[in-house]
């Protein structure tokens, strides 16, 4: 908590233009990758990347190809020519310690996440599928590498964005001395230090856009898609951070209320501007249970810097980390299609990754988890 | 516990069940990105819509948590839920006020058409998105008489344009 103590207390108004300051961070390197354009199957030709001696992560990102198709990666190939990674079988590949999600407009591939699947220098390839149904999309590439040497005692800045709170009676001028928020704040930072990482320098930003539109996130509409329009705005703060949009509420398919969702994951790293460019976090509980939100705000936090879920709710998918347990679909011994917290006792529903953590029971991040958390361009 | 309420406990299978599954909802209702669905937790077991209203109800528990119980109240389409979620929706809690839209929506069809359509007169202009969401959702002809009524009404940008969205359906 030190750190927080120490945290530089900035309150920002939004159209400040802060975003991408990637380029100019010696802990990183970027490389414009160009413009590619997908052939009629969907794949776009080898996007060839440099990636430097010194690289303990990669982050490349595509886009944007709009909200109504689904992109992914196809292949990487290291500097030696191997598959490091691949979307199709490949009888001479042994799966790999990695996940790609298929996802809407805009594209953020990061790798390492699994220290089994580390990375070194050379020329790499990557390719990027997208679900045009035929048409060809052009799209823009970017690589973010992390050159600076990975601190076992990493940090991570924040930009926290507050999205029409009056409810609450939270903005950026009252942040840094609210209780609640300092709360949930020292809870994330607590929860992330155990895996060496800490909470940095807060900016702390109020909304200037359209808070009606953005303080409750609607997430049903997949052609103009609230969320990826909000992680869009330019909300000025570090480009080396993490941006949190604090919001009153996240809305889903029927109404339902969502906590928190982190882009990609994992999030387009560094880079201001896209639609994977940060994380939201539903708020309304910040007053009844501070502690619930800093749960949330760790678990995207963790999402959006490239980990997963170490069981998905059906039992069926894991994260690619070797040391976190896995909860399979044998455990539902109840027959409701979710494996939960009870029935996951010991087999990782302690994990902050578990897809569904509570305060009191989820409290841990494995050897692995903290590899992954530390190595991201986002992380200093 | 005294042993009148003993008694009454033992007497009253469905509000002893929704203790019961008190737990098991409260940890489904946990997930951070998901929120369960109606055949998840109908599969639970005939006390959940009671537990769902018992945490619905509960001023002790997070209002995020509250607020699922209260949408999923509509996979349990009972009298005491529509009178419980027609008084929410004009209550003082504008989260719950929402999701109490959507659930009586989602819950009764066209015949919440007249239930929620005073949303949309509501100074509220979150609880106005949600009903308009929640009635572009059902895309009947009731409903969309209900937002048509609305469209000359409505004042503001964003409430206007997703109304125009939902009819254009």
């Amino acid at each position: 908590m030190t750190s927080l103590l120490l945290a530089l207390v900035l309150p920002l108004a939004c159209g400040d233009k802060g975003g991408d300051d990637s380029g100019t961070d010696a802990g990183l390197q970027v490389e414009d990758l160009g413009s590619f354009t997908t052939d009629t199957g969907g794949l776009t030709g080898d996007i060839p990347l440099s990636v430097p001696d010194d690289a303990s992560s990669v982050m490349v990102h595509c886009g944007s190809y709009g909200y109504s198709l689904l992109g992914t990666a196809w292949h990487i190939k290291d500097g030696a020519g191997s598959l490091y990674y691949t979307n199709e079988n490949h009888e001479s590949y042994a799966p790999a310690k990695m996940r790609v999600g298929n996802l809407d407009d805009h594209l953020p591939v990061l790798f390492p996440v699994s220290p089994d699947h580390d990375i070194s220098g050379g020329d790499w390839q990557i390719n990027a599928w997208i679900a045009s149904g035929g048409t060809p999309k052009t799209v823009s590439c970017e690589a973010v590498y992390r050159i600076d040497d990975v601190a076992n005692n990493a940090s991570v800045d924040i930009n926290a964005v507050f999205v029409g709170l009056d409810a609450l009676g939270l903005d950026a001028a009252g942040a840094p001395e609210d209780a609640d928020f300092q709360a949930a704040l020292e809870k994330a930072d607590e929860l992330l230090s155990q895996a060496g990482l800490s909470l940095g320098a807060v900016n702390y930003i109020d909304f200037s856009g359209d808070v009606d539109t953005y303080s409750v996130v609607d997430i049903t509409d997949s052609d103009s898609s609230e969320l990826g329009n909000l992680l869009k705005q330019d909300v000025g703060g570090a480009g080396r951070a993490l941006t949190v949009f604090f919001v009153q509420e996240i809305s889903s398919s029927g109404g339902a209320t969502i906590l928190g969702l982190a882009a990609g994951p994992p999030g387009a790293a560094t880079v201001g501007g896209t639609s994977k460019s940060g994380m939201v976090v539903t708020s309304a509980d910040l007053r009844a249970d501070p502690a619930s939100v800093g749960l949330i705000l760790a678990h995207e936090g963790a999402h959006f810097l490239g980990l997963f879920h170490t069981s998905e709710k059906e039992g069926s998918t894991h994260d690619p980390l070797s040391d976190t347990p896995e909860c399979g679909s044998s455990a539902n011994t109840d027959g409701n299609g979710y494996v939960d917290r009870e029935e996951c006792a010991g087999k990782g529903a302690d994990n902050i990754m578990f897809w569904a953590p509570s305060v009191e029971v989820s409290t841990k991040l494995s050897d692995d988890q903290g590899w992954v958390l530390r190595r991201n361009p986002a992380v200093r | 516990m005294s042993s009148a309420l003993v008694l009454f406990a033992l007497l009253s299978p469905q509000i002893a069940n929704a203790g019961e599954l008190r737990e098991p909802v409260l940890a489904l209702l946990d997930g951070v990105e998901d929120a369960p669905d109606a055949a998840q937790l109908r599969a639970m077991g005939e006390g959940v819509g009671p537990e769902l209203l018992e945490l619905a109800q509960d001023p002790n528990l997070a209002p995020t948590r509250r607020a699922r119980a209260t949408q999923a109240l509509g996979w349990f389409p009972t009298e005491q839920h529509r009178e419980w979620l027609s008084s929410t929706l004009q209550g003082e809690d504008p989260m719950l006020a929402r999701k109490a839209s959507y659930a009586l929506v989602n819950g009764w069809g066209d015949q919440a058409v007249p239930l929620v359509t005073p949303a949309l007169a509501s100074s509220d202009v979150q609880l106005r998105l949600a009903t308009v969401r929640a009635l572009g959702s059902l895309g009947s002809e009731p409903a969309r008489q209900a937002l048509s009524a609305r469209l000359d009404l409505e004042q503001h940008a964003a409430v206007k344009d997703l109304i125009r969205q939902s009819l254009a359906r």
